[in-house]
């Protein structure tokens, strides 16, 4: 398990997953939002970027959930050499904020 | 679970696919996961062109996968030697497949640096999304070496690349 979410709804209902994503309604609807890591990562968030292993939000009133997962991995290249290497090495970036809803 | 994603390498006329590449290794010829030592650039010429797609095999437990970046994070060029890319975050137009050639090609410098915004398009549009598995737009490149490049090994390069599951 890399993450798990708990989200909590306007209308009171609750939804919850483990490495997956809500869809954009409930993300449309969310009034509150738990997400917990497996091991402290970098999040992007409302109040910057930070390391932490757990961060629950609520969103301000007209605006909506964003939670992305920021993917990097790395391939090696050489060009007249003698050797080729490879490297493939996943980095997880969370992204938790709002975004204004027109 | 995460998307599945790798590099899908296109190679020969006939668009061979070779999936989940372990390098992309410039050379003096047209494949994928090439060895350098049997296939030398000679100096003041340029590798065979690349070209390569960021090919989702499973969206896994995501909804969408947008927002591609890359760029080379790590590797010095030593003199007179570049990459040159179709990979740009603004102007940006998909390009159309050709059979490889070592002709000189020119796009953009490669990134150095993290673009800070997608400059690899999906379905022609740099805000392009897949929803579901699927392949990017083609990523092209070739190394190009000039007369005052040193013969011998150049420095290993390193590609990032960085893509937002939601």
């Amino acid at each position: 398990m890399a993450h798990h979410w708990v989200l909590l709804s306007k209308t009171g209902h609750l939804y919850e997953g483990v490495d997956d994503f809500p869809t954009q309604r409930m993300k449309d609807e969310c009034d509150q939002f738990e997400l917990y890591l497996d091991e402290e990562r970098t999040i992007i968030g409302p109040w910057g970027e930070f390391r932490a292993d757990h961060i629950l939000v609520a969103p301000p009133s007209g605006h909506r959930l964003v939670f992305k997962r920021r993917n990097r991995f790395k391939i090696g290249c050489r060009d007249y050499g003698d050797r080729e290497e490879y490297s493939c090495n996943y980095l997880y970036i969370y992204i938790v904020n709002f975004e204004r809803m027109y | 679970m995460a998307a599945t994603v790798q590099l899908a390498e296109f190679n020969t006329g006939g668009e061979t696919e070779t999936d989940g590449i372990s390098n992309l290794n410039y050379g003096s010829n047209d494949s994928a996961n090439l060895v350098v030592a049997t296939y030398p650039i000679t100096v003041g010429q340029h590798s065979f062109e690349k070209y390569v797609k960021v090919h989702v095999t499973a969206m896994g437990g995501s909804n969408q996968i947008d927002n591609l970046q890359i760029w080379k994070s790590a590797g010095a060029y030593v003199t007179d030697e570049m990459i040159q890319t179709n990979l740009t975050a603004s102007g940006y137009t998909s390009v159309s497949y050709a059979t490889p050639a070592t002709a000189s090609y020119s796009g953009n410098d490669c990134p150095t640096a993290d673009p800070g915004g997608a400059n690899l398009g999906i379905a022609g549009s740099l805000s392009g999304a897949l929803t579901a598995a699927g392949y990017s737009d083609y990523w092209k490149s070739q190394l190009q070496t000039g007369a005052g490049t040193p013969a011998g090994n150049a420095n290993q390069k390193t590609y990032t690349i960085q893509y937002d599951e939601q």
